[in-house]
């Protein structure tokens, strides 16, 4: 019968009472959890490799320096709190840059890549994948950050709307209002494209 | 309820927050909803699409958080901080306990006989309010004997002008009325009787 890696069974919190006591494997395991959902999360929010990286190494030193004062709660809600705080520093203090489906401005919502004739792409191009991916990251670039948050703490780690809520500071209702608005506008914004059987 | 409502149901569901009850109002729902069954496909398909791409750390940012982690005295720094607070928490806890214990031993009596004569600011203050509010205790605790009168108030009062605490202004002569000029500020309302009255 196998017994299995004894830190691996442990809960986070309980790993960062290891940690706490001098155990870094424990530390080790932690991130390991979460390092793909944060990470994935913080490089959508802020947009560029460069900029993830040094925010996902941020949280984690804060993690490091802070625990000795973390008391109680969930460990994920905890550090996506203090990711929270960082990218929303990182995305406010940075100058807006107009992106190719930023709307034109006009009330019909059209984007400016609607506007502009797209004669390098054939339909061929528009079913890869890769493309797929990169209108919907520029797509998640259109909408409110607030939303675009919810939105990636939803599929990106997986969080429940209660742990979205309270990493917010807001009510179950908006985290689900704002979810409901970003799903509504992705769909607007990527209405002409198919992504496995889904918008159309 | 309008598609709005169930659009909402289709998040909480694909969160499993959704109550059982409501999940099969959903479910009638959706069989004959184009719209809704859309929405949830979408979003299923949002899901997916980022899923199959999603970026990860890279080691070299990671290797470098667990250098950070491995050098970090965290148990010594927390035990420091802990015993800082607690050394601080005890000291205040201390100081407060100093103070009602040098405010309220006044009120014993035989700490009171000596502290009354000593010129006790504190002593003094709690020894009056004690009076003013509670005569009849406080005359127990002196050890006099009840007035034949009955007003335990004014015999109250007598003590305190006796032992040089309390100066009734209504009482006094123009004399002493005189002598106000030559008090300090800080002994103005419970400054010495010039003769006692008993």
């Amino acid at each position: 019968m196998q017994t299995g890696n004894p830190v691996m069974e442990l809960s986070d919190e309980d790993l960062l009472a290891r940690y706490i006591k001098g155990d870094v494997a424990a530390f080790s395991e932690l991130v390991g959890r979460h390092r793909k959902s944060l990470y994935g999360f913080i490089f959508r929010m802020v947009g560029t490799a460069h900029d993830a990286d040094e925010v996902f190494q941020d949280v984690w030193v804060r993690v490091i320096r802070k625990s000795a004062d973390y008391k109680t709660g969930r460990f994920r809600g905890w550090v996506f709190r203090i990711a929270h705080n960082l990218v929303i520093d990182r995305v406010r203090g940075r100058k807006p840059v107009v992106s190719l489906d930023a709307r034109a401005g006009g009330e019909d919502g059209a984007s400016l890549a609607d506007t502009l004739p797209d004669k390098s792409r054939s339909p061929a191009d528009i079913l890869n994948r890769r493309d797929v991916v990169d209108r919907v990251r520029k797509a998640l670039g259109n909408i409110a950050v607030e939303q675009k948050e919810v939105f990636l703490m939803r599929t990106e780690a997986g969080m429940s709307f209660k742990e979205i809520a309270i990493v917010q500071k807001v009510s179950i209702n908006t985290a689900l209002a704002r979810m409901h608005y970003a799903v509504g506008n992705l769909r607007k914004l990527l209405a002409d494209i198919e992504i496995d059987g889904g918008v159309s | 309820m309008n598609c709005t409502g169930f659009e909402q149901y289709i998040l909480r569901d694909s969160a499993d927050e959704l109550p059982a009850r409501q999940k099969t109002k959903l479910q009638r729902h959706m069989e004959h909803c184009a719209a809704c069954r859309s929405f949830s496909r979408d979003l299923t398909a949002l899901h997916r699409t980022l899923k199959v791409d999603a970026p990860d750390a890279p080691d070299t940012v990671v290797k470098a958080i667990l250098m950070e982690a491995g050098r970090q005295p965290i148990r010594a720094r927390s035990n420091f901080l802990r015993l800082s607070r607690a050394v601080i928490a005890l000291a205040a806890g201390l100081m407060i306990c100093v103070g009602f214990w040098h405010s309220f031993r006044g009120l014993h009596p035989a700490a009171s006989r000596n502290q009354v004569t000593g010129n006790s600011h504190i002593t003094e203050v709690s020894d009056i309010l004690f009076a003013i509010t509670a005569p009849e205790l406080w005359l127990d605790q002196w050890g006099d004997s009840r007035p034949a009168d009955g007003n335990i108030e004014a015999l109250a009062k007598q003590i305190l002008i006796t032992q040089g605490l309390y100066v009734d202004f209504q009482e006094e002569t123009d004399e002493q009325a005189n002598s106000h000029e030559a008090l300090q500020p800080t002994t103005l309302l419970w400054h010495n009787s010039p003769e006692p009255l008993a």
